[in-house]
């Protein structure tokens, strides 16, 4: 079904809280899906393979002669922050990623910020894989490795790549597949608080006549 | 003080400190930068005829009809559907499945198939799916006190009493207007660079504005479809004071706190178009003449303002009686002193919150050509960005200036946590609850915006001056939000409402009135704390005057001979 790419954004960002991402990276999440659809990728999938699990216990990169490592990646919770380390240091050229559980993830994260600061970006893969990343769009050579590969995102200046042409317009919202909505929504349900008395009598503020 | 200083004061907008307060902000009334003057004067510009393409609506008062109006280039459909509610499901609350009318604002001019899809789906609302063309969803109850009222009166061949026109207001109330992307409808990157439609809330707006038209030619066409013999037309000025109510409730509230950018423009836009104002040597005599003119109708609103709510009712007695001394003041000859407005809203600084806000509103109203282009500058600039390359330094001076109002807070003290925010399983809308009385504050909302800044403050002062955002954030991720308000706030002055909305003493209602305020609602008639009725486009012109000077002279208008 197709879904507006607010639609999809909000319950993204509420599943990423739901599924205990602290909430201004549930934001960041949300958008990079978001963005991933827009530009005729499975934004959804990518999400979800970032949100299960639990919190890993090393969020950490580690600083090394010029380059930032970040093992066992997990995209949700220290692909923004990484994106924030390659953008925030001009010296940092590289950022090395091992077994990145969602890497179409990384590359809507570096999406985000490319569309926000005209930056571009290249996530290479041992495989030979290179998906360029701009204000625009991303392309992608060859297969898109799986989660738990490697790879290495580089700060490639600003734009004047040609990514992709999105499939979709933004304006025309993104097809998503039922069986992804549906897990999609269960984790923003847990965001929710069920109702009670108290809520069901005054949590909207009701008590007066509503139909006259 | 010296004169040039005075002067240099009276140009500057007003501080964030003053004006981003709940209880200024809930006093709000609309001004000409309102979303729904600027809208009507744009189609006025443009001369912009309505057309009634599709009209298939049987003589109870059901069926279906399409208004169509250019705008900007584009042309634009109301698709209107009406249908039987039997009354026990006749509900303002968001617990209703069924509505006497439901509305889609089309991208263009809806084919047949379009409209047998939309039949299909808007009287269903929330439980439908929409397309990409369709813009804005609505729905809305008939008045059981007016609408049946109008009809039953015209149809025997007399006019409503003005006194049962002016208690209501309107003949129908919209319960909720969905824009940008919700249920499939259109996102607002759809229309956000049209012409007509940029501004915030415009295509809403436009939705609204031909609402009311329907309202008005259903009850007309049930009259008329009872006795054609006996029926009479609704009197014009009668049917210009009708406008659209609206219930609104809690859903609206958060929607100031998670567009801090989008509130930042409009506020600017107002505290730059009052300082404008305010910075005038002197006053033309037209627009002196004005100003009289527009003292005398706030009065007769103020008097037509009635409602049931004790406490908004002693505010609106407090403010009849203040306007009453500012009109004794200010006359034509005092207006004609030196910096007239400025002297004016001095003037009003010793009388309540509403009484300085509607004059804020008041002197802004005879100097559109001063003001009119800050219109343009209120749709959203994007949203807030990260700066990681920023210092642990600089970010922990930019919370002790931008955010002082919010270390302040003890929140110690219970009743500084009192409430919290959440979003309701039931119902999936915001909720407010007590939470040391009931569960769930550990699925909280993040309006807790003070809270969470005082808690990076705390992890601010332990942290390396030199280090980067993007190092503190690394190992502090549940700052993340916390931090990019705090930036946002360095370049956006007015982002912030300045008080603790998790506080016990917080009221909801302010937030919803600031915003309806920039819609151009007025009438405001809390229901609660937390939810309040209010009339849109009353006094606005008709469907058919659009083109004439009318369609910009609306500001609270009153029903004359009253």
């Amino acid at each position: 079904m197709r879904r507006s790419l607010n639609e999809i954004e909000v319950a993204l960002r509420k599943a990423a809280v739901g599924a205990g991402l602290p909430f201004g990276q549930a934001e960041d999440i949300g958008e990079a899906g978001a963005w991933l659809c827009a530009h005729g990728h499975d934004g959804i999938g990518a999400c979800l393979a970032a949100l299960g699990g639990s919190r890993p216990e090393a969020a950490a990169a580690i600083r090394l002669d010029g380059t930032s490592t970040v093992p066992e990646a997990r995209v949700a919770w220290t692909g923004p922050s990484a994106l924030d380390l390659l953008l925030a240091d001009e010296e940092l050229a590289e950022i090395a990623f091992t077994g990145i559980d969602a890497p179409l993830l990384l590359a809507g994260c570096a999406g985000v910020a490319a569309a926000a600061g005209g930056t571009c970006f290249d996530l290479r893969f041992p495989t030979g894989c290179t998906v360029s990343i701009g204000p625009g769009g991303l392309a992608v050579s060859g297969p898109l490795p799986p989660a738990g590969a490697d790879a290495v995102l580089t700060r490639r200046g600003h734009a004047g790549s040609r990514p992709r042409t999105p499939q979709t317009s933004p304006a025309e919202g993104a097809e998503v597949g039922e069986a992804a909505w549906v897990e999609v929504l269960a984790l923003a349900a847990l965001t929710y608080v069920p109702a009670s008395e108290a809520s069901r009598a005054t949590g909207a503020g009701a008590g007066d006549i509503d139909n006259d | 003080m010296t004169a040039a200083a005075h002067r240099d004061d009276r140009a500057a907008p007003r501080p964030p400190d003053e004006v981003m307060r709940l209880a200024r902000m809930g006093a709000f009334f609309p001004t000409r930068l309102s979303f729904m003057r600027t809208l009507l004067r744009r189609l006025s510009a443009e001369r912009a005829v309505v057309h009634r393409a599709v009209w298939e609506i049987d003589d109870a008062g059901f069926g279906r009809a399409v208004y169509s109006v250019p705008l900007g280039g584009h042309t634009y459909s109301l698709v209107a559907f009406s249908t039987p509610l039997a009354p026990e499901d006749r509900t303002d609350r968001v617990i209703a499945e069924a509505w006497d009318t439901s509305y889609v604002l089309y991208d263009g001019v809806p084919a047949p198939g379009d409209l047998d899809r939309l039949q299909a789906n808007a009287p269903r609302q929330e439980a439908g799916r929409f397309s990409a063309t369709d813009l804005v969803l609505c729905r809305a109850n008939r008045s059981v006190r007016l609408f049946e009222h109008v009809a039953d009166c015209l149809s025997r061949g007399v006019q409503p009493p003005a006194d049962v026109i002016n208690a209501t207001g309107y003949l129908m109330r919209t319960t909720a207007v969905y824009g940008n992307g919700k249920f499939g409808i259109a996102d607002r990157a759809r229309i956000e660079t049209r012409p007509g439609l940029s501004g915030p809330f415009a295509a809403e707006m436009l939705a609204v504005w031909l609402v009311r038209g329907f309202t008005i030619d259903l009850v007309e066409h049930i009259a008329r479809s009872r006795a054609p013999d006996s029926f009479v037309p609704l009197d014009r000025a009668l049917k210009r004071h009708l406008g659209i109510g609206n219930a609104t409730g809690l859903g609206m509230a958060p929607f100031l706190v998670s567009h801090p950018i989008l509130l930042d423009r409009w506020m600017t836009a107002r505290e730059t178009a009052l300082a404008r104002v305010r910075a005038v040597p002197h006053a033309s005599p037209e627009a002196r003449d004005k100003a009289e003119e527009l003292i005398a109708r706030v009065r007769r609103h103020l008097d037509q303002w009635r409602v049931a709510d004790a406490r908004q009712s002693r505010r609106i007695e407090v403010l009849r009686r203040e306007v009453a001394d500012l009109a004794a003041l200010a006359t034509r000859d005092w207006l004609a002193g030196p910096f007239p407005w400025d002297r004016l809203v001095a003037a009003s600084m010793r009388h309540s919150l509403e009484c300085q806000e509607l004059v804020v509103s008041l002197v802004l109203e005879p100097n559109g050509a001063l003001v009119d282009d800050l219109a343009d500058t209120m749709a959203s600039a994007g949203r807030p960005r990260l700066r990681p390359e920023m210092p642990v330094a600089a970010l922990t001076d930019l919370v002790d200036s931008r955010f002082a109002w919010a270390l302040g807070i003890d929140f110690e003290d219970r009743e500084a946590t009192d409430r919290f925010w959440y979003v309701s399983e039931e119902k999936l809308e915001p909720r407010l609850g007590s939470r040391h009385q009931e569960p769930g504050a550990d699925k909280e909302m993040p309006l807790d915006i003070a809270r969470q800044v005082q808690a990076l403050r705390r992890e601010l002062a332990a942290a390396p001056a030199s280090q980067t955002v993007a190092e503190f954030l690394l190992a502090r991720p549940a700052h993340r939000h916390a931090v990019r308000r705090v930036q946002t706030a360095a370049d956006h002055p007015y982002a912030e409402i300045r008080d603790n909305l998790i506080a016990a003493d917080c009221l909801p209602i302010d937030m919803l009135r600031c915003k309806l305020s920039f819609f151009g609602a007025a009438k405001f008639d809390p229901k609660s704390d937390r939810w309040t009725r209010i009339t849109m486009f009353q006094g606005a012109p008709l469907l058919d005057e659009i083109a004439t000077p009318l369609a910009d002279d609306w500001w609270l208008s009153a029903l004359e001979g009253l």
